[in-house]
């Protein structure tokens, strides 16, 4: 187990330094000088090679990668092209909102979903069933932006049931959790249509392994063979998507920050890029890189726990 | 034994629905099941037995459908009851064990927690859990799991196919119920461990008086192990007798037919029977008898009438032969049919040439094994897997050889590496009198061929049977007046030209597999290794298959390799034998005289414990191997059998015997085998 987590932190920090170094030649392929768009249209030759010097824009590219990589080692992401703050800051002040929002979408989704899939594979071919099977159509279709919109207009506009713009204050939890509501629900559509679909297919195909049918020759109970027997190992499926769902919802959050006006990571990365504030995004792609590889990495741990034939594949790789 | 029956099961139909199609897969079942009987049930894939043993537990998939008949358990009617009674019965008074014991364990739980969940199911709530603890370690230890007590923790993919399915019947222990229904229960496991759970069934008789309805296709199992058979054929039980009666004296001509399919070192010299055609389809059954259009003996009246299932002596036959009011119909000059029994078709099988086709010296097969310096480093906690570990064999042109040995003796390996399908990590090939390096790989390739195990499988499923057979021709580039039609082909094989515009998975079992030889055969090749040429096909399309690989041998003096499981399947038809254990030959001679006296303690036991029809054959003492062989990784050291020989001594364990001249071209390797030889004298 030791050596397998060694394995996977070894892989994750190679994805990180590609990522970095991906980014960093960005800036170099992406049309756009950050100084000019600092300083606007009408700026001096002279002033704008003043702020490209000031940021650092003047050195050769592989000092400019040197110079990100080691601060990185340090912890630090650079300083704000437009502001002069760290990035570290800006991404201190607007990781909570974002967090919070994609962790209260994934509650949402895994809330909504698994019961609702669970419900679906015990009747497979009922009303439920039926009806599910049309909306997971159109709630995995419809892209966040579209379900961020129609939900804000229904409920916040038209209802007036909940507030339809900004993050609230954590001071306020009340409040707070009311502003959380509506996007998170945006977010968590998708999966609302997608893991019923998946939770019925695999606990079906579980349901119809022979283990099942030992079990009932046995004279197992009708509930322990399903929410016991059956289910355990239909949910494993679904954690290995755990790590798919995180990226869903961390680039959701784009959208729907945007949207509902919220602060975040997504709002900051947007005007980031309005600006062409490499430093910002550098920092934002990157604090979504690491979360996204950390849930992979807990996912495929979680399997390791759950599914005890796995540890032992690991085993066998290196022999027969 | 009393008499009056445990599970009495009358006038069964069961039916399937399908697409709007329905398949009668039952049809006026009747069976009986007396307290601590061992009632086996036979017959072809597609017949029935799987149906019939779900049925007595009421375990039939969703599409299934019973449309009539009792099946009454302690004085009640299983198909009467409400889900939850009947949940109670299944597994306290009827139990089940299947054929995959990989796949019948939830691989999620630790087993003791599985045992746990069935011994609850059937508690009253609040009854302590202290007690079941140690029935189950009581019950497990029973069933031979070594450490019981700290087994119950493991995971099954822990244990091996043959553990598993111990744990299996370990859990029926618990339970205690009166009747076992096991389906194919050994199907997947190797002579050594079918032996051993064959046993553990026998000892759950003697010891609980637990009563077996034992489901197989594999009759010598069948023969060995029950009291009483029911012959299944289309859904229908076409007869029914005690099972010295039944194969010794069968009496409807389908198992007549099946009887005579089965090889045996009592047939050879004899031509196999085959059974022409397939089972018919169930949801469009011919009327009249099911059997009638494959069978040898059938008037006009078995096309209209379909036959009841006539008393006879100790059991009933459904064929209008029986029946005394129709008999006439067969009478042959006043005689009765059973006493003008067509005698046997005789068959030689060619003797091998004198020079030798294909030599191998000290061969060695290492998976993983360690290259260059650092991977030595690296590998030193972790040997590699010593697949085949010191082959010395030469096989003569035209000769058969037999390879047996349990799962993970190599057997395999060893054939493809002397067809080059895996290169070999030491040791030299000849082949024609040329060093194997010396041939070109295009020339060796088309003198050499391989009948692969799964005939599916081999075959690409998106080419017609056509352009499968011909491939070999654009591979090799022979020119056209040197190819064999597609139809001379077929026809060597014994399939039918319209076959030819076929995708593989159109064709049945034994049409892939005879398809899949007369690939092999396209290039006219002088060596074959075939391996498992007959697994997982019918008897009567096995025995078709040893029909015509005897048949080529003989026309054209092919040399065979043979590898399998199957014994009689060597003693019927191999002019040599050889014995693999562990990477090794540990005896190899002519095939009568190691069945005569097998001189290796490994090869006696794997030829003794090999199941039989035969009367007379199923007396003889049976050898149980203990345990199961030992990681190709780690092989014993000094003679690798020592571990699970009962001869073993302070010798064996230290010092590994050589392969000695045990008589004419038959050698052994073990320090005692004249010893033993002695003593069973």
């Amino acid at each position: 187990m030791a050596g397998y987590l060694l394995k996977r932190l070894g892989g994750a920090v190679v994805v990180l330094f590609l990522t970095a170094l991906l980014l960093a030649a960005a800036v170099h392929l992406v049309p756009g000088d950050p100084a000019r768009a600092v300083l606007g249209a009408h700026a001096t030759p002279e002033l704008i090679a003043q702020i490209r010097a000031k940021m650092g824009l003047d050195k050769p590219v592989a000092v400019q990668l040197w110079d990100f990589f080691s601060g990185l080692l340090h912890g630090d992401l650079g300083t704000d092209f437009v502001g002069g703050v760290p990035v570290t800051t800006l991404i201190g002040e607007a990781l909570p909102d974002t967090l919070a929002l994609a962790v209260a979408s994934m509650i949402l989704a895994v809330a909504g979903g698994v019961p609702l899939g669970i419900a679906v594979a015990r009747r497979p071919g009922g009303i439920l069933d039926r009806l599910t099977h049309g909306l997971s159509m159109i709630f995995v279709s419809a892209p966040v932006y579209v379900t961020s919109l129609i939900l804000l207009l229904i409920f916040a506009v038209k209802l007036r049931y909940l507030p339809a713009m900004g993050a609230g204050q954590f001071s306020d939890p009340v409040n707070y959790l009311s502003r959380l509501i509506l996007p998170a629900t945006a977010l968590a559509l998708f999966w609302w249509g997608y893991l019923p679909r998946i939770l019925r297919a695999t606990m079906l195909e579980v349901l119809s392994a022979p283990y099942i049918r030992s079990a009932r020759a046995f004279g197992f109970r009708e509930n322990v063979i399903f929410y016991r027997y059956a289910l355990r190992n239909a949910v494993l499926p679904i954690i290995a998507i755990f790590g798919l769902m995180v990226g869903y919802s961390l680039t959701g959050t784009v959208f729907a920050e945007t949207i509902f006006g919220r602060s975040g990571l997504g709002t900051l990365a947007l005007s980031a890029i309005d600006q062409r504030n490499w430093p910002v995004i550098r920092g934002v792609v990157f604090t979504y890189a690491l979360f996204f590889i950390c849930a992979n990495i807990l996912a495929d741990l979680s399997y390791r726990v759950l599914d005890p034939r796995v540890r032992l594949s690991e085993e066998f790789e290196t022999g027969v | 034994m009393s008499d009056k029956p445990l599970l009495d099961i009358k006038g069964l139909d069961v039916s399937y629905h399908l697409d709007g199609d329905v398949f009668a897969a039952l049809r006026d079942i009747g069976l009986t099941v007396r307290p601590g009987e061992i009632v086996g049930v036979v017959g072809e894939s597609g017949c029935g037995k799987s149906t019939l043993s779900a049925s007595l537990l009421r375990l039939l998939p969703g599409n299934a459908e019973i449309d009539r008949g009792e099946a009454w358990l302690k004085g009640r009617d299983m198909l009467r009851l409400g889900e939850e009674e009947l949940r109670r019965l299944r597994g306290r008074d009827i139990a089940m064990i299947f054929q995959d014991p990989m796949q019948s364990l939830n691989p999620t739980f630790r087993i003791g927690s599985q045992m746990a969940e069935a011994w609850r199911s059937h508690q009253a709530r609040g009854t302590k859990f202290t007690d079941f603890r140690d029935e189950a370690v009581k019950a497990l230890a029973s069933v031979g799991i070594p450490d019981a007590a700290e087994r119950m923790a493991s995971h099954p993919h822990e244990f091996s196919g043959g553990m598993r399915q111990r744990i299996s019947i370990a859990t029926a222990l618990l339970l205690q119920p009166s009747i076992l229904v096991a389906d194919e229960p050994t199907s997947a496991l190797d002579v050594t461990l079918e032996a051993q759970i064959l046993e553990l069934l026998k000892q759950l008789r003697e010891k609980h008086g637990t009563a077996i309805v034992y489901v197989s296709h594999d009759l010598g199992t069948v023969a060995e192990l029950c009291d009483r058979v029911v012959v299944m054929y289309a859904g229908r039980v076409v007869e029914e007798n005690d099972a010295v009666a039944l194969f010794d004296n069968p009496a409807h001509p389908y198992t007549r037919a099946l009887v005579d399919c089965v090889p045996s070192r009592t047939r050879r010299g004899e031509a196999l029977a085959t059974i022409p055609g397939r089972v018919p389809s169930l949801s469009a059954l011919p009327p009249g008898c099911k059997f009638a259009q494959r069978c040898t003996m059938a008037r006009s009246i078995c096309g209209e009438e379909e036959p009841g299932l006539i008393p006879q002596a100790g059991g009933g036959v459904r064929c209008h032969m029986f029946d005394p009011a129709k008999a006439e119909a067969w009478l042959i000059g006043g005689r009765t049919p059973e006493a003008v029994a067509a005698p046997s078709l005789k068959v030689t099988i060619r003797e091998p040439e004198r020079d030798a086709l294909i030599e191998v010296r000290d061969l060695r097969k290492h998976f993983g094994a360690a290259k260059g310096f650092v991977g030595r480093l690296l590998s030193a906690a972790r040997p590699p897997v010593r697949a085949i570990d010191g082959i010395n064999l030469t096989i003569r042109r035209g000769e058969v050889l037999g390879l047996v040995g349990e799962s993970g003796s190599g057997k395999t390996t060893l054939g493809e590496v002397m067809l080059r399908l895996q290169a070999a990590t030491s040791g030299e090939i000849t082949f024609a009198g040329k060093k194997l390096r010396q041939l070109p790989e295009k020339e060796f390739r088309r003198r050499v061929q391989m009948i692969f195990q799964d005939p599916h499988a081999s075959l690409s499923p998106r080419q017609r049977v056509a352009s499968l057979l011909t491939e070999p021709y654009r591979i090799h580039g022979i020119a056209a007046e040197e190819q064999q039609s597609v139809d001379a082909l077929l026809a060597m094989v014994g399939l039918s030209a319209d076959l030819a515009a076929k995708f593989p998975h159109q064709l049945s079992g034994g049409q892939a597999r005879r398809v899949g030889i007369a690939r092999a055969l396209a290039l006219k090749p002088d060596f074959i290794v075939a391996d498992e040429p007959t697994a997982g096909l019918d008897v009567s399309a096995a025995s078709a298959i040893l029909n015509l690989m005897r048949d080529l041998q003989q026309e054209f003096g092919l040399t065979f390799l043979i590898i399998t499981h199957n014994i009689n399947l060597i003693a019927y038809m191999a002019h040599r034998i050889a014995v693999m254990y562990l990477g090794q030959i540990v005896e190899i001679g002519p095939t009568e005289a190691v069945f005569d006296r097998p001189a290796h303690p490994y090869s006696a036991s794997l030829l003794s414990l090999t199941s039989q029809i035969d009367t007379q054959e199923r007396k003889r003492a049976r050898l149980l191997v203990p345990g199961e062989i030992p990681s190709p990784r780690n092989p014993p050291a000094g003679c690798r059998f020592h571990t699970r020989c009962t001869h073993a001594s302070e010798r064996c364990r230290s010092e590994a015997p050589t392969l000695e001249t045990a008589g004419h071209g038959h050698d052994v390797a073990c320090h005692f085998w004249r010893h033993i030889d002695q003593e069973k004298s």
